[in-house]
């Protein structure tokens, strides 16, 4: 089942075989580095995603290793060549309170 | 003669005190008008950009290095087949964007990775890419990648490629910003 807080857009939306595709991705996710005074006076639990994954298909495409100095609902850009036929990227997540996401995206290709 | 005496005594004691008692007014004056002058020229300097040298911190940045990549500061070559944008000022340090591009052959690259020098520890390092799939396509003549970081004040953003062979090849640039993205100073 796709996350709901997980949004990715193509540029362009349909590309041709072999064409460079611009993929932008944003997690909505408070990214919390653990630094923030909690209300006893406290530092708060680190709460961040630190592992991030990108398939297309079942390859895996590449792989984010993330700390806490990445900005809340952090925003990742790539570029990949597009496929030889429609594909589906599929972005996995997993953070320190132990959630994990997972949503796929349909990748169209002009034929 | 003697009243006379008197009197001009007196006006001359009167005319000292009131002029010592304008004194300090105008001293205070005087440094008001020079402290505003010289927040003035702060606040030039804070919203403009920032020398890397000025901002640097090389003891910080080799405790993030050794952690992650168990290298230092030393073994970072500075190379121009790696391009970094970032802005020379950013108005909230919670939100500054990061763009690398890599004209580099894919499959010689292990991993890119991007280092502040101020941010707290553990958070001089801020991510790490290894381009996996994306390298075994020739036909993907650049890597790119784009993230929006956090920096803690101003501060050197280092992107680094570590090649398969392992060299680290290194890109600069200094940002400053109006307000730190970090909970705590660094």
């Amino acid at each position: 089942m796709n996350s709901p807080n997980i949004l990715l857009a193509f540029n362009p939306r349909k590309a041709k075989p072999g064409e460079v595709i611009k993929v932008t991705l944003v997690v909505r996710h408070h990214m919390d580095h653990g630094l923030n005074l909690d209300i006893r006076g406290g530092f708060s639990l680190p709460d961040y995603i630190y592992d991030l994954q990108i398939y297309l298909g079942e390859t895996l495409l590449s792989q984010f290793k993330l700390e806490g100095s990445v900005s809340s609902d952090p925003l990742l850009g790539f570029q990949m060549i597009a496929p030889d036929a429609p594909s589906s990227i599929t972005v996995r997540y997993r953070d320190h309170a132990g959630e994990r996401g997972e949503a796929t995206f349909p990748l169209d290709v002009i034929i | 003669m003697k009243r006379r005496k008197f009197l001009a005594l007196s006006l001359k004691a009167l005319g000292l005190s009131l002029a010592a008692s304008q004194l300090p007014q105008l001293t205070l004056a005087q440094e008001g008008e020079a402290s505003s002058l010289a927040t003035t020229e702060e606040h030039a300097d804070l919203m403009g950009p920032v020398r890397l040298e000025d901002v640097e911190d090389i003891k910080n940045l080799n405790i993030g290095l050794k952690r992650v990549l168990q290298k230092s500061y030393e073994d970072l070559e500075v190379s121009d087949v790696i391009r970094l944008e970032a802005p020379e000022y950013a108005e909230n340090g919670d939100k500054v964007a990061v763009e690398i591009h890599v004209s580099l052959p894919l499959e010689e690259i292990k991993a890119i990775h991007l280092f502040t020098d101020r941010n707290p520890q553990p958070y001089m390092h801020v991510l790490s890419m290894t381009p996996e799939g994306l390298a075994k396509d020739p036909r993907l003549g650049e890597l790119y990648l784009l993230t929006v970081i956090r920096l803690a004040e101003a501060a050197p953003i280092r992107a680094i490629v570590e090649s398969q062979d392992g060299r680290l090849l290194a890109s600069y640039k200094a940002t400053n910003v109006g307000s730190g993205g970090c909970g705590a100073p660094a």
